[in-house]
């Protein structure tokens, strides 16, 4: 070890940096490593004294297994349910479901007129441009912690 | 030729009346609601104007909002026109739907019109009235407590309070503009 090897040198050095710079590479060890990841969330805006809004997003899932959406929380909110909207008999209805499927190798969008996260109990004005914190929890346990933005009710056109 | 014309004129004339009286529905409709200003609001009051009726509540979550903004996208595209057409949002929901908070709802759109509200009864008359539907879904898994399922449609009367057209939930902002300005480009 006292004989100096210039290659050996190096790759003690990049191994040194590299190992130095995982912590900062994964910080959330739990989220990282699940193949699910949540994308393009958004919130509807709610003014004083709206109680509830709807939250939108897409799930992706790269992994083989199917995972599921199974309760969510934020700190807007009392509570996060998993609602659906469908069509029947001509009616739109909008009912809880127990769980979100995100098949293997695929992914659920969350959208106006389906699938969505209604927040119930609003403990302050949603003002577009925010962003809100959205916890989603998997059926494996994996936690997901979702920045959702507020966007204005006008912005979104079918 | 010219006897054999005539009846054949007279069954087309019949045919065109039959087809109009259609097109433009019954007679004209009028109800007695509440406004979100908390004032009695009539109906007839809005003859002259192009009316735009839909139901929903202020807790729905999508097909209500996504209904406002696409008439406020209406309301642009129609530019000063849009002064000769007014909307009326009626809750289904009256019990969580005051003045108050369908004001609310409404001051997040940029659109002229009315939340309106009532008795039940009141309400459930003016539902009949256009032929929609709503139903009152209890929920108790969650803190929503009940939904109200309800129909989609959107109706368009012209100045005389008659219906002339049902746009279905999907109608583009297209299709609602144009129907807005057959009406208001009717003499009257």
């Amino acid at each position: 070890m006292t004989r100096h090897c210039p290659a050996m040198q190096r790759a003690l050095l990049t191994v040194t940096i590299a190992l130095g710079m995982l912590p900062l590479a994964a910080p959330r060890l739990t989220a990282q490593s699940s193949p699910v990841t949540a994308k393009e969330a958004w919130v509807r805006e709610a003014p004083t004294g709206r109680k509830v809004t709807a939250v939108f997003l897409r799930l992706e899932n790269s992994g083989a297994t199917e995972r599921h959406l199974v309760r969510g929380a934020t700190e807007v909110a009392d509570t996060l349910e998993l609602h659906e909207m469908k069509r029947e008999g001509g009616m739109m209805r909008m009912s809880p479901v127990p769980r979100i499927t995100v098949p293997a190798h695929g992914e659920v969008m969350l959208r106006p007129g389906g699938l969505h996260l209604m927040l119930f109990g609003l403990r302050r004005p949603l003002v577009a441009g925010d962003t809100i914190r959205v916890s989603l929890t998997l059926d494996d346990g994996t936690r997901l912690e979702v920045p959702a933005e507020v966007r204005s009710m006008m912005g979104r056109m079918p | 030729m010219r006897t054999a014309r005539r009846p054949r004129r007279r069954a087309l004339a019949a045919l065109l009346l039959t087809l109009g009286l259609a097109a433009c529905g019954r007679a004209p409709h009028d109800f007695t609601l509440t406004d979100h200003h908390a004032q009695r609001f009539e109906l007839a009051s809005l003859r002259g104007t192009a009316v735009l009726v839909f139901f929903g509540y202020s807790s729905c979550p999508d097909v209500c909002p996504t209904t406002l903004s696409k008439l406020s996208a209406v309301t642009r595209r129609l530019g000063d026109a849009s002064t000769g057409v007014k909307t009326l949002y009626v809750t289904v929901d009256p019990e969580r739907d005051t003045p108050e908070v369908l004001e609310t709802d409404l001051s997040l759109f940029r659109l002229d019109a009315l939340g309106l509200t009532g008795t039940r009864e009141e309400i459930d008359a003016v539902v009949t009235q256009f032929g929609a539907a709503y139903e009152i879904v209890p929920t108790p898994e969650s803190a929503g407590e009940y939904s109200v399922s309800h129909t989609t449609d959107l109706y368009l009367l012209d100045r005389e309070g008659r219906l002339v057209r049902t746009f279905a939930y999907e109608a583009t902002v297209e299709e609602i503009v144009e129907g807005i300005q057959a009406v208001l480009a009717e003499g009257g």
